[in-house]
């Protein structure tokens, strides 16, 4: 028997064509693809995740004790109560994989997000 | 049916459902210090128990390497007043990881600076420069011959000496992990990124990047979230020491934390940081100690000798390799836009 793709096949073809396109822009999205986020942990609680665009500009107050300035895409340890200040030292953070910590205060601000020029940094 | 089958097959490979990697990272603080495992694995149940793994294990060690916790061995043997302790058996190899190291650098990194360190009181409100009558009192009791290693985990401390294992601690956690990390099942743990405090171990394959390499970027110590150079590594350690993160102000001079154990100062040798890169954490925790205190040229001299992969980069922005550098990564210089100068 000769086998000839019918009208229907094209259908399921293109249905599967689609839906694989759309499912795979999700999982891209889910896995961060292309862009950044801070979060901001506390005692190994997540307390903030923002996503860092062009237009991000929000100041994180923890009661005083730790104050986290994102903006644009970056996000940085503007002040901190504690004693070293080795966390606003830091500087400011861009990629994922930068890290700034309050040890005193189990502050963690680190940036996650898209696989960038680096995965860590070690100082 | 047939038809159906071949959709669903055509829609997997599409989606590359196939060989998708898990990931899984635990963020904790242990050792004074915080601190990152992230896992990668064929699920992520089992990425998950690795990393937790990993957790518990410098969880575990951590009271084995602390000479501040009251119930520690450390803190008893610093107590004993030159008796003879018995302690645990990890207690055990990493005094002896450190006295090796000690020797071999010959006393440059030396695990005997405890009174030296609490005098000069780094990253507490006492932080300040000591009389130099103190500092000679805290020098006479420094020196890692004084550590009598008797076997079946007996140790003894002669000539007031105390013991302090934070130069090696982390590399020590950090080679325990990569241990366990390679006793995983099967595909749970094909790869790792263990950030112990400074200290990086690159473990297996990074399934983010061809080539399965993970770049570790070398800190500027102007500016420590950003780098100057990266090392593309594998099944390898990371480790900085440098001046910038730990250090207080007194009349307008900077001292930072790694003291020269000859003069009881904080290593004055124009150097800001030293990066080495090794498969074994503990000996690259010591050696850049031990480098920093060295300075550059007896650094160089004594890794040309070695065959020791480093990172020197000094304070006129001069950043130096070492030969066995080459071997150990893909190493690629960036600083030049930050004013540093590639002193190859």
């Amino acid at each position: 028997m000769r086998s000839r793709l019918k009208w229907g096949d094209f259908v399921i073809i293109g249905a599967v064509l689609a839906l694989a396109a759309a499912l795979t822009a999700v999982l891209a999205a889910g896995t961060q693809g292309g862009r950044l986020y801070a979060e901001v942990w506390q005692d190994n609680v997540l307390v903030e995740r923002v996503a860092l665009t062009d237009a991000t500009d929000r100041t994180i107050d923890l009661d005083g004790h730790n104050v986290i300035v994102l903006s644009g895409k970056s996000a940085r340890m503007e002040s901190a109560d504690c004693r070293d200040q080795v966390c606003v030292r830091t500087g400011t953070l861009t990629r994922a994989g930068q890290v700034a910590v309050c040890l005193p205060n189990r502050v963690v601000l680190k940036i996650v997000g898209e696989t960038g020029e680096i995965d860590a940094i070690v100082s | 049916m047939k038809r159906v089958l071949a959709a669903f097959l055509l829609f997997l490979g599409l989606t590359g459902c196939a060989g998708r990697q898990a990931s899984y990272t635990a963020d904790f603080f242990a050792m004074d210090t915080f601190m990152s495992v992230s896992v990668y694995g064929s699920d992520e149940d089992s990425a998950q128990q690795a990393a937790v793994a990993c957790e518990q294990e410098v969880n575990t060690l951590e009271p084995a390497l602390s000479r501040t916790r009251e119930d520690s061995d450390l803190y008893r043997l610093n107590h004993a007043e030159g008796a003879v302790c018995e302690v645990s058996e990890d207690t055990y190899a990493a005094i002896e990881a450190a006295v090796q190291y000690a020797a071999f650098t010959e006393g440059a990194f030396d695990p005997t600076m405890a009174p030296l360190t609490d005098l000069w009181g780094i990253n507490t409100e006492n932080a300040h420069v000591p009389a130099q009558a103190e500092i000679d009192e805290a020098l006479s009791h420094v020196g890692y011959e004084n550590i009598q290693l008797l076997g079946d985990n007996q140790v003894q401390l002669l000539g007031g000496a105390q013991l302090d294992l934070g130069g090696i601690g982390k590399g020590f956690a950090t080679d325990a992990v990569f241990t366990l990390l390679t006793q995983q099942p099967e595909g749970a743990a094909t790869g790792a990124l263990v950030q112990l405090g400074g200290n990086i171990g690159a473990f297996g394959e990074n399934p983010a990047r061809d080539g399965g390499n993970w770049v570790v970027g070398v800190a500027d110590p102007d500016n420590n979230a950003e780098f100057v150079a990266t090392a593309e590594v594998r099944d390898a350690s990371v480790v900085t020491s440098g001046d910038y993160e730990r250090y207080f102000e007194q009349d307008g001079k900077r001292y930072h934390h790694i003291f020269d154990p000859k003069t009881g100062y904080p290593a004055d040798t124009g150097l800001r940081s030293v990066t080495v890169i090794d498969e074994n954490s503990t000996r690259a925790d010591a050696l850049t100690t031990a480098l920093f205190v060295m300075g550059l040229d007896d650094g160089l001299a004594f890794c040309a000798e070695n065959n020791i992969a480093a990172v020197f980069i000094t304070s006129d922005k001069q950043i130096y390799t070492t030969d066995a550098v080459a071997s150990a990564c893909t190493y690629t210089f960036l600083g030049e836009e930050k004013g540093y100068t590639d002193a190859q």
